[in-house]
Formats: C-alpha cells, sequence, structure tokens
C-alpha cells in the first residue's frame, strides 16, 4: 500500500531523499504532459518539469497543507509554463501557435505522416488545442486531460471559481467549432 | 414560411458545469428533469461528451524514461548542494567563534601582563601586608618594609 502524497512529503521535508524521489516518479508524467501542452514542445516542457521539482525541493518547508501536493506541484508548474511562455513571445519572430507556413509546428505534426485516420485525428486535435489562446487552453487542459475540479484549476491557476467555469464553458465553444467536423 | 429562429435554452449555459459535475445539488435536479424533456440540450450534453472523448486523444506524449532519469539526477545534485552550503555555513560560523575566542582570549592575557609588569614590589608588600600588622607599626617603619620589600624583589630579578 503506497504512502499518501501528503506522508511523503512530510517524509521528504525531514530528509528523506527517497521520498521525494517517489513523489516526482509518481507525477512526473503527469506534469509532463501538462507540459507539453501549455508551451507546445518536449525540450521546453521537460525544463519546466525540472524546475517545478527543483523549486518544490526549495520550497517544501513552507507549504502548509491547505492544498493537495499535486495541486501544489500543478500550481508551480502552471506559473513556470507561464514564465516560459512569456519569455518565448518576447524572443519569438513569429507567434507561437498561428504560424501559416509551419502548420502543426511541436508536438502535433512532428510526430510523423501516417496514413491512418485515427491517428491524423489525434494531431488535428493537438494542433487545435495548441491554437487555443492560453487561458483556454490551460483550464482545457487541466480540466479534460488531468480531472481536475474546478476548485484545484482555481487554486492552481489562481482564478476564482466563476472565471474557471466561464473560462471552461467558452473554450469547450470554441473547440466544437474547430473540431466541428470530427464530433459529427 | 419563415422560420422562428430556435431560442437557446436558459440551462444551455450550466450544461458545461452539469457535465463536469460542478453544479449545486438544487441546480442538478433541476436540470436533469429538463434533460429528459429537452433535446437540444440532451445533444449539447452528447456534443460535450464526445469533445471530452476526442480531447483525450490528443496526441501528448509520455514523459520519456530518459528525462525521468535526468529528473531525478538533477533533484539528488540539487540536495547535495543544499547540504554543501550547509556545511560551510556552519564551517564559517564555527571558525567566526574560534576567531573571536582567540581574540579575547590573546586580549585577556595581555591585560594580565601589563598589571603583572607594572606592580612594583612595595605595591605588593603593600596589599600583602595585612591590616592587623600596620596597625601596630607607625608608617615610617611601614614604608621602610614596603621600599626593603620592593628593593629585595628587584634584587632577585
Amino acid at each position: 500500500m503506497r504512502a499518501p502524497d501528503l506522508e511523503l512529503l512530510r517524509q521528504a521535508q525531514q530528509g528523506d531523499e527517497g521520498a521525494f524521489h517517489e513523489l516526482a516518479d509518481r507525477h512526473a508524467s503527469g506534469l509532463y504532459r501538462l507540459a507539453v501542452a501549455l508551451v507546445g514542445n518536449t525540450a521546453d516542457a521537460e525544463d519546466i518539469v525540472q524546475e517545478t521539482f527543483l523549486a518544490a525541493l526549495q520550497g517544501m518547508g513552507a507549504f502548509r497543507r491547505r492544498s493537495s501536493v499535486k495541486t501544489w506541484l500543478y500550481r508551480i508548474l502552471s506559473k513556470r509554463a507561464a514564465r516560459c511562455h512569456r519569455t518565448r513571445l518576447r524572443h519569438a519572430a513569429s507567434p507561437l501557435y498561428d504560424d501559416a507556413e509551419e502548420p502543426g509546428r511541436g508536438v502535433g505534426r512532428g510526430a510523423g505522416p501516417s496514413a491512418s485516420g485515427a491517428t491524423d485525428t489525434r494531431l488535428d486535435v493537438t494542433e487545435i488545442l495548441q491554437g487555443l489562446s492560453t487561458d483556454h487552453r490551460r483550464v482545457i487542459v487541466l480540466r479534460e486531460l488531468e480531472g481536475l475540479s474546478y476548485a484545484e484549476i482555481a487554486e492552481v491557476l489562481g482564478l476564482p471559481l466563476g472565471t474557471v467555469e466561464s473560462r471552461i464553458a467558452r473554450a469547450r465553444k470554441e473547440l466544437r467549432m474547430r473540431l466541428d467536423g470530427y464530433l459529427g | 414560411m419563415e422560420e422562428k429562429p430556435t431560442s437557446v435554452c436558459r440551462y444551455r449555459g450550466k450544461l458545461s458545469s452539469y457535465y463536469d459535475g460542478e453544479l449545486p445539488q438544487s441546480e442538478l435536479v433541476e436540470i436533469e428533469s429538463h434533460l429528459a424533456d429537452c433535446r437540444g440540450c440532451s445533444a449539447e450534453l452528447e456534443q460535450l461528451k464526445r469533445l471530452s472523448g476526442l480531447l483525450r486523444g490528443a496526441y501528448l506524449p509520455a514523459m520519456p524514461g530518459g528525462a525521468l532519469a535526468r529528473l531525478h539526477s538533477r533533484v539528488g545534485s540539487a540536495r547535495e548542494a543544499v547540504v554543501v552550503r550547509l556545511a560551510e555555513r556552519l564551517m564559517a560560523v564555527a571558525a567566526t567563534v574560534l576567531v573571536v575566542c582567540g581574540l579575547w582570549l590573546w586580549q585577556a592575557n595581555g591585560v594580565r601582563r601589563r598589571y603583572d609588569v607594572s606592580l612594583g614590589g612595595w605595591e605588593i608588600a603593600a596589599m600583602t601586608l595585612g591590616v592587623e600588622d600596620a596597625q601596630h607599626v607607625s608608617p615610617e617603619e611601614l614604608l621602610t618594609q614596603w621600599i626593603v620589600t620592593d628593593l629585595s624583589a628587584e634584587e632577585q630579578k
């Protein structure tokens, strides 16, 4: 029976290195997927996940158990991803997700050509997801892919509950318009 | 015949939250009752389910094994760096304490030597001569004794 996240964090706070590594094993994949969805490329996603756990290591002494460990980690990652996104926006010569000359740059089309229609659908969905605004993409990924509740999303992103609710509804509306051909 | 525009059901805006199970109980009962009668809202709900299915199929790669190994390595290095920094700080504090103690001891020793040099033989004699002895001796004899004691001390040097 595996120890709950809070127990592992408590052990890590007392110097148990193995406990922190176990927390990393548990949450790294989910954080990585979220990072990829937020920043659109695997290299930045890996850096962001590393930075997230390093920040968690430095700041775990101040963790006050007002949220779950998962939400706490997601919150750190969300801030790191936002910073990465702002940095790239400042240095990018062209918009990140609206590049007509390089359709599907990033994790979408980069997966390689495939004759399978299902794979094409997946890639199209990925590309459309990456094409959402940052605000919409963050809430949709946290809700649809990570299964966080509205309250957890509000805590991760530092938003009021009502804002989370309305952004999810608007993001879905936008996605339905873009994915109209796939919804039947 | 001109078709009347379909009015949007007043519950339509709540369907997203209903679908996520985020409505309070009172509204939940109301919407579920409504869904039984509203084909538009039922169809909308079906679209939300299909959308979720599509989104869950989005291509989001799993974390590669190498990336996880690099993460563990970096976390391990960061922890070692923290321990090293803590040890360095403790050593710096210990060294400071040693230096301060050493300075204090050196100063205290120096003060004692100064007092030893400045005390003349007559002063030592004056301090060691008891009050009772002094009462039976005249001031001139006392002075003579101090001088003799002082001179003896000088000779011994």
